[in-house]
């Protein structure tokens, strides 16, 4: 068996441990409700919102590519990761907007970091619908890539600075603070790194089957 | 839910396997993508397996 065939396979086994890990071994977090049984949330829903912030950089950087070689390719594998990114980053919302509903007492609270996730699931939006707007393979790789690319300085400023630069935020401070530091207990720490890994490199997985899926189809379309 | 509210380990374990059980089931849907994709890759001729 080949280390790309077995590769796949650790992966199913790394996720599977973070699930384990997360429900049986992590100890639940003080101060959260259900004597700190919600704070499980983390384990999954920060790692989405980390891929998805993954995937729009990526989008950013093969957009920038496709703008300096002019590879369809290119064109192809960034809307894939912005495609994918944005099913992340409504998964890390929904998934948000739940666990606030359990501790806060309402799924929508104007928390800075829920109005900047938001802007960022519009801005990608907009980037879908900018290119089924646009027939030409070309024009449209050209206008989604400059957009794109913008995206590069939009969504780290939306995910990392804008929640931070707030004066208030209900987000708990162990997980975010303004000093960017982590106040958690490091077995908590672990699996939320292990989670963070593992939905990176199933990102990376579903990029590689998006993005060969597209190349496909346009090559079917190509030739009808 | 409370501060009172207490969550045994079955059902912390009952979470854990529905979890593993969406996870398995993603996978195993991901890995006959993977296979059809090399099919359909082979017969168009050409590999585009690679990543950009």
């Amino acid at each position: 068996m080949s280390v790309k065939t077995l590769l796949p396979w650790l992966l199913w086994l790394w996720i599977a441990l973070v699930i384990v890990a997360a429900y049986v071994l992590a100890p639940p977090m003080a101060g959260f409700v259900g004597g700190g049984e919600s704070s499980r949330i983390l384990f999954f829903h920060v790692p989405m919102a980390w891929s998805s912030l993954v995937a729009f950089l990526a989008g950013g950087i093969w957009s920038a590519l496709y703008l300096w070689r002019r590879n369809p390719r290119h064109d192809l594998a960034a809307a894939a990761a912005v495609e994918i990114g944005l099913v992340f980053c409504v998964l890390a919302t929904v998934s948000g907007a739940i666990w606030a509903r359990v501790e806060w007492g309402a799924f929508w609270n104007w928390d800075p970091r829920q109005l900047s996730i938001t802007v960022a699931l519009v801005y990608y939006a907009a980037y879908v619908a900018l290119r089924s707007q646009v027939a030409d393979a070309e024009v449209r790789g050209r206008i989604a890539g400059a957009y794109a690319v913008l995206g590069l300085v939009v969504a780290p400023f939306l995910f990392i600075w804008a929640p931070r630069l707030a004066a208030f935020s209900l987000h708990p401070q162990p997980v975010i603070n303004e000093e960017m530091e982590v106040g958690m207990d490091p077995q908590i720490f672990a699996v939320l790194m292990a989670g963070a890994l593992g939905f990176t490199v199933l990102f990376f997985w579903l990029h590689n089957l998006a993005t060969r899926l597209a190349v496909l189809e346009e090559r079917s379309d190509a030739g009808a | 839910m409370d501060d009172a509210t207490t969550i045994s380990t079955a059902v912390k374990i009952a979470f854990a396997a529905v979890n593993f059980l969406v996870w398995t089931g993603l996978f195993l849907y991901l890995v006959r993508l993977h296979r059809k994709l090399r099919r359909l890759e082979s017969s168009a001729g050409r590999g585009t397996e690679e990543s950009p």
